[in-house]
């Protein structure tokens, strides 16, 4: 009994440090369409994951959106597996580029009209999107 | 290092909950092991060490060394501000990536391996000494004693914020206004006080002198080559003005830099209210303020002069946060670095022959950063705790020597337990 008790705190501290992590590493997706949230909860290629989905995407996909220095939704560290495909699509309300470092992918983005960037996560570490004219963080991906 | 915003392109991956575990673990086991096995009178001293081998010390000293050492300095500087000055704009520039990467990070394993090499690779050194050659080099004042590292903790922390906080620290007028601020005031330092104003005023060989009483090789003051073990080493740092403001410059910068990869936290500066600029300034100088805060409270109470006395011991922790957060980014932009040098203008020109080479950011395991990373913030903490232990007995006496370095202990567990926590969360 004793021996139990002496561990409840170390018990009850490692959960906390748990559960403290992985709220701050996965907050709620907030992604504005319906597949990116079904994507981003199942990043591993799962075509019957997102059968609404216009084009079938096998992948996983990021929508996001810039309002002046507001990024929605906002920043946070997105996981996807080694070796899925990336659809990024990013819809600002100015003309700016769009930048996936360390894989450094760019793309020229026209004010309001949806730019769209694909490719294979198949470096593993974490990189950051970025728009360029304003160095905007819209979210960092991670690919483990 | 954020390079985020122009330059370095991957970041590492958190290290897993193990090593968080693990780690902290074993922070605080060693640290109460320290205690139980503690020594009673003060160890280590900077006279220790064996002579190295003659032809060793021969070669160190050699007229040729010194002069290769510092063309190596004045060369990489002038190269370096001529492609700053006429190369590309932005991270297709190799200059930013030679200083933010190869000197400045390079500085740390140099430094670790070898002692203070910035003092003899200094190029503004062979600068003062171009007018002192001309003016006769008489300094035309003594510097006061009160001055000691201040200007060296300022020139710090006007590199790091503009390594980490400025918006275009990676463009070539940007560091050529810095480096021109700092070479003025160095040069005009230098000819007042005379070369020793180098000594303790200059940032970057402050950063080297410091990281380097680490090394397994030093010199006595009567300038024998000697290997010693970093203990010792790290106990010959005499304490003078200023010290402790270097040492919570290294700590919280580093902090800082680890903080401001979470998204978290960039999310706060670029959605808040307050100037970006301005946001990550406070964050950067907070972190710093709250090393500076606790470090105070937890050393002042030993004695007055006791935080100055303790300062070397934060030098392994400070080194410890360097190596996890810039071990594989000298590894891989370092590579990143002498892509760029082959094709400095933007021309298509291959000079080192590099053809399309391309950086393999898969080459270091997953598995063994961590280890390095998690590694090298309990190695650094161990290396703390001791060294602190060993002053702490000299400065305490007997029955309070137990209790009363007990606050830097936790405090010093603070700093390990948080390092690696940044590496697993931010």
């Amino acid at each position: 009994m004793l021996r139990a008790r002496a561990l409840l705190p170390v018990l009850a501290l490692s959960l906390i440090a748990v559960s403290a992590c992985s709220a701050a590493e996965d907050p709620a997706p907030t992604a504005s369409s319906p597949a990116a949230t079904a994507t981003q909860d199942a990043p591993a290629a799962d075509p019957s994951a997102t059968p609404d989905a216009a084009p079938a995407f096998d992948g996983a996909e990021f929508t996001v959106s810039v309002n002046g220095s507001k990024v929605a939704p906002r920043p946070a560290v997105r996981k996807v597996d080694k070796g899925t495909k990336v659809r990024i699509t990013v819809t600002s309300d100015k003309d700016d580029e769009l930048h996936v470092h360390g894989y450094d992918k760019a793309l020229e983005l026209k004010a309001g009209q949806p730019g769209v960037v694909e490719f294979a996560a198949d470096v593993s570490g974490r990189f950051e999107v970025e728009t360029h004219a304003d160095h905007l963080l819209l979210f960092t991906l991670q690919v483990s | 290092m954020v390079l985020a915003h122009g330059i370095g392109g991957r970041q590492d991956l958190p290290i897993p909950l193990e090593f968080l575990m693990v780690g902290a673990a074993l922070a605080v086991l060693i640290s109460f092991a320290a205690l139980g096995i503690t020594w009673q009178r003060s160890k280590f001293r900077a006279d220790a060490g064996r002579p190295v081998p003659e032809r060793l010390q021969t070669l160190a000293d050699a007229r040729a060394t010194r002069i290769a050492l510092r063309l190596v300095g004045v060369v990489g500087a002038v190269a370096t501000t001529v492609v700053a000055a006429l190369g590309p704009s932005g991270n297709a520039n190799p200059a930013p990536w030679t200083i933010y990467v190869v000197f400045w990070v390079g500085l740390i394993p140099l430094s670790l391996l070898f002692g203070p090499v910035w003092k003899l690779m200094n190029p503004l050194r062979a600068v003062h000494g171009g007018i002192a050659l001309l003016s006769g080099g008489k300094p035309l004042a003594k510097l006061p004693a009160w001055v000691g590292y201040w200007p060296a903790a300022f020139g710090l922390l006007a590199f790091t914020w503009m390594e980490l906080v400025a918006p275009d620290r990676i463009e070539g007028w940007a560091l050529l206004t810095w480096f021109a601020v700092y070479a003025s005031v160095m040069i005009v330092g230098s000819t007042v006080f005379g070369a020793e104003f180098f000594d303790n005023g200059d940032p970057f060989e402050v950063y080297s002198a410091f990281i380097g009483r680490m090394a397994p090789l030093g010199r006595h003051p009567d300038g024998h080559l000697v290997f010693r073990n970093p203990f010792d080493g790290l106990a010959g740092l005499a304490p003078a003005p200023g010290i402790v403001a270097v040492m919570c410059v290294m700590l919280g910068s580093t902090a800082y830099d680890g903080f401001t990869r979470s998204p978290w936290w960039i999310g706060q500066v670029q959605d808040g209210p307050l100037d970006p600029v301005l946001m990550s300034s406070l964050g950067m100088l907070g972190l710093i303020a709250i090393v500076a805060a606790t470090y105070w409270l937890c050393t002042r109470p030993i004695g007055r002069t006791a935080p100055g006395e303790l300062a070397h011991s934060l030098i392994p922790i400070a080194v410890g946060y360097l190596v996890a957060h810039y071990f594989s980014l000298l590894f891989y932009s370092g590579q990143s670095t002498y892509l760029l040098w082959s094709d400095p203008f933007g021309t298509n020109a291959d000079y080192l022959g590099v053809g399309d080479y391309a950086v393999d950011f898969e080459l270091l395991p997953v598995w063994l950063l961590a280890v390095v990373r998690a590694g090298g913030v309990v190695v650094g903490h161990v290396l703390g705790v001791f060294s602190a232990h060993d002053r702490a007995v000299a400065l305490l006496p007997t029955r309070r020597a137990l209790t009363g370095q007990l606050p830097l202990l936790l405090l010093m567990v603070v700093y390990t337990v948080g390092g690696l926590f940044l590496l697993f969360a931010a």
